[in-house]
C-alpha cells in the first residue's frame, strides 16, 4: 500500500516537472487601449541578434501563424507588409516615428504594428548540458505610434524531465513557439 | 479498493507523462468556398534551416498532398517558376500584392500558398536520443481578396513514446517531413476556425474618430513644443540659475519656479523679479494659450512662519492662499481671462516632497476627448422657476 503511495507521488512529480520548463516574462500593456478595435495586424521583421542567423524570419512566420491561429486578429499578408515597409523606405521596425506608424497602418489596413527583438535563439550550456533558449521582446505600436504592449519572454527548453530522466526535450523551435504562445497569452486577457 | 484507484490514478498519470506536450497543427480558417477557388499555387517554401534542400522537399510534399485530398487543382511548379521569372518577382517567396494579383492573373489560380520550413534535421531528444523534427509554417492568400485565409503551423519530434522508453524505430526524417506536412494541409479541409471580422459602419466610425484623436494629438504636441520653447527662452535667467525648470508631459506644460523668483520672505505680494516673470509667462500664455486652463499650486515652506509673519495670516495655509491669489491676479491684469486661472495651496510640507517649496504653474492642453464636460448644477432651491 506505501509502495503505490509513493509511486503515485512520485508521477506526479514526475508529470509536473515534465511540461514545468523555466521561463521569465515581464509584460506591458496599456490600460486605455481598447483591443477589441484591432482586427487586423502587421508582424514586421523582427530584429535578429541571435547566433541563428535565420532566427527573425522563423519567428515572424511563427508569430503571424500564431495570432491567426489566436482568433483574435487577422495577420496582413507578409509580402504585403515588407513590401510596404520597403516602399515607404522604413529603415528599422524598432525606430519608427509616429508619422511612419500611421503611414505603415494606414497603407496595409491595419490596426497596428508588431515587431520586436530576438537576443537569443540557439542551444546554451547549461553546466555540463545543452539547452535550448529563446528571449524575445515582442511589441505592439498603434496607428498613432503608440507602444500599447509591450512583452519580453526568456524561455528555456531544459527540465528536470528531459535532464535527468530521459524525458523528451524540446528543440530551439518548440521553445520559440513556446514564447511566442506565452506572449500572446497576456493579449488574451 | 483503495488500492485499486491508485492503480488507476497511476496508470492515468503514466499516461498523461507518455502523452505529455503533444499538439498537433495550430491553424487559422476562414470558410473557403472551393468551388470558387479551384485551382491554387504553391509557390518556393523558404528554407529557413541547415538542409540545403529543405524547402524544395516540403514545397513538393505539399503539392502531393494537395492533389492527394482531391478537392484543389495545383499549378504546375514549373510553370509557376517560370512566371514569377518572367514577372520579375523581386522576393519569391513572399510576393507583394500586385505581384499575388498578377500571378494569379498569368497562373489562373485563386490562390496562392506561400510558407517556410523552419526545422528539418535531426535534433537531440533527451538522453543520447535523436530523433528527426520538422517545423513547417504555410499561409492561403486569396486573389480576389489578397487577404490571408488559411494559415497552418505544425511543428513536430518522431520521437515518439514508443521509440523513447520501448525501443520502437524511429521515424526517419523523410517520412517525418511527409507526416508534417500532410497533418498541416489536413487543416486547409478541416471546420472554419472562425468568420471574418465584419468591416460594419460602426468599425469604420470608430477608425475615423482614431484618426480625428491621432490628428488632434499632432497639432497639441506642436502647441506644448511651441509653449515650452517659448517659456524657456522668457525664464531662461532663472533656468541658467537653476531656480526654475520646464517639463512638458503629454498634455501640460509645466512651469516649476522656487518660492523666492515669485515671493520675498514672508511676504504674499510678488516681488519685483516674481512681478517680471509673471508677465513673461502672461504674454506667452495670452499668445499661445490664451484658452488652456491655468493652475498655479503653492508648495509652502513652513520655515517662513515665524511669529510675525504668523500674527499676520495666522497659517501656512492662509499665507500660500494669498500668494496664489497674487499671481493670479497679476495674470488677470496682464489680460488672461479669470475663467481659466484656478489655484491649488497646501497647509503644509508633503510627506516625500523633500526641500521643494515651489511655485509650480501648469497650463493645461487636454483634448476635446479627455476633457470632462462642465457638470450643471441647480442649486438656486427653485428660484429660477
Amino acid at each position: 500500500m506505501r509502495h503505490w503511495r509513493w509511486m503515485v507521488l512520485t508521477l506526479a512529480l514526475l508529470v509536473l516537472a515534465a511540461c514545468a520548463a523555466p521561463g521569465q516574462q515581464h509584460y506591458y500593456v496599456r490600460k486605455e487601449v481598447d483591443f477589441s478595435y484591432i482586427k487586423r495586424v502587421a508582424v514586421l521583421p523582427f530584429e535578429n541578434l541571435s547566433a541563428d542567423k535565420t532566427a527573425g524570419e522563423k519567428v515572424r512566420k511563427m508569430m503571424a501563424c500564431e495570432m491567426l491561429a489566436s482568433g483574435l486578429v487577422d495577420v496582413a499578408p507578409l509580402g504585403e507588409t515588407t513590401a510596404a515597409f520597403e516602399r515607404l523606405r522604413l529603415e528599422s521596425p524598432g525606430a519608427l516615428k509616429a508619422e511612419d506608424a500611421k503611414a505603415l497602418c494606414q497603407a496595409l489596413g491595419v490596426q497596428s504594428l508588431v515587431y520586436g527583438t530576438i537576443a537569443h535563439h540557439e542551444e546554451v550550456k547549461a553546466g555540463a548540458l545543452s539547452v535550448p533558449e529563446v528571449a524575445i521582446t515582442f511589441n505592439m505600436m498603434d496607428e498613432s505610434g503608440t507602444t500599447i504592449w509591450s512583452d519580453n519572454v526568456v524561455v528555456s527548453g531544459g527540465s528536470f524531465w528531459s535532464n535527468y530522466l530521459g524525458g523528451k526535450g524540446e528543440s530551439v523551435t518548440e521553445v520559440s513557439l513556446r514564447a511566442i504562445r506565452t506572449a500572446l497569452g497576456t493579449l488574451r486577457h | 479498493m483503495a488500492s485499486r484507484t491508485l492503480k488507476v490514478v497511476a496508470a492515468l498519470l503514466f499516461l498523461a507523462a507518455a502523452l505529455g506536450c503533444a499538439s498537433g497543427p495550430r491553424y487559422f480558417r476562414l470558410p473557403i468556398d472551393f468551388d470558387k477557388m479551384q485551382r491554387v499555387a504553391v509557390l518556393p517554401v523558404e528554407n529557413l534551416t541547415r538542409e540545403p534542400a529543405a524547402g524544395d522537399k516540403v514545397r513538393h510534399r505539399v503539392i502531393a498532398e494537395l492533389l492527394a485530398r482531391g478537392k484543389v487543382q495545383v499549378a504546375e511548379p514549373g510553370a509557376v517558376d517560370r512566371t514569377m521569372r518572367q514577372l520579375q518577382v523581386a522576393d519569391r517567396f513572399q510576393p507583394s500584392p500586385e505581384e499575388i494579383k498578377q500571378l494569379g492573373t498569368n497562373l489562373e489560380v485563386q490562390g496562392i500558398i506561400t510558407g517556410a520550413v523552419s526545422e528539418f534535421a535531426m535534433t537531440r531528444a533527451g538522453g543520447n536520443l535523436e530523433a528527426p523534427e520538422v517545423a513547417v509554417q504555410l499561409f492561403l492568400i486569396d486573389v480576389a481578396s489578397g487577404s490571408v485565409v488559411w494559415a497552418a503551423t505544425q511543428d513536430e519530434s518522431g520521437l515518439s513514446f514508443w521509440v523513447r522508453h520501448f525501443g520502437a524505430e524511429p521515424l526517419r526524417i523523410s517520412e517525418q517531413a511527409s507526416r508534417t506536412v500532410r497533418q498541416t494541409v489536413g487543416t486547409l479541409f478541416a471546420k472554419p476556425t472562425r468568420q471574418p471580422f465584419p468591416q460594419d459602419a460602426r468599425f469604420e466610425q470608430e477608425r475615423k474618430r482614431r484618426e480625428q484623436v491621432a490628428e488632434a494629438r499632432g497639432a497639441r504636441d506642436k502647441r506644448l513644443a511651441a509653449v515650452d520653447e517659448m517659456i524657456a527662452t522668457g525664464l531662461s535667467q532663472q533656468i541658467g540659475q537653476k531656480v526654475a525648470d520646464v517639463k512638458r508631459t503629454d498634455n501640460a506644460v509645466r512651469v516649476l519656479c522656487a518660492m523666492d523668483v515669485f515671493f520675498d520672505y514672508g511676504q504674499a505680494a510678488l516681488s519685483t523679479e516674481g512681478q517680471l516673470v509673471a508677465e513673461r509667462l502672461a504674454a506667452v500664455i495670452k499668445e499661445r494659450a490664451a484658452n488652456q486652463t491655468v493652475e498655479v499650486t503653492i508648495y509652502p515652506d513652513e520655515a517662513e512662519l515665524s511669529d510675525e509673519v504668523r500674527s499676520r495670516y495666522g497659517s501656512v495655509w492662509d499665507l500660500s492662499a494669498a500668494r496664489a491669489a497674487s499671481l493670479l491676479q497679476r495674470f488677470q491684469r496682464q489680460g488672461l481671462d479669470p475663467a481659466h486661472l484656478k489655484a491649488a495651496y497646501f497647509g503644509g510640507k508633503r510627506a516625500g516632497g523633500g526641500a521643494n517649496e515651489r511655485v509650480e504653474i501648469t497650463i493645461m492642453f487636454p483634448l476635446a476627448e479627455e476633457r470632462q464636460p462642465p457638470e450643471v448644477v441647480d442649486l438656486t432651491g427653485g428660484a429660477k422657476q
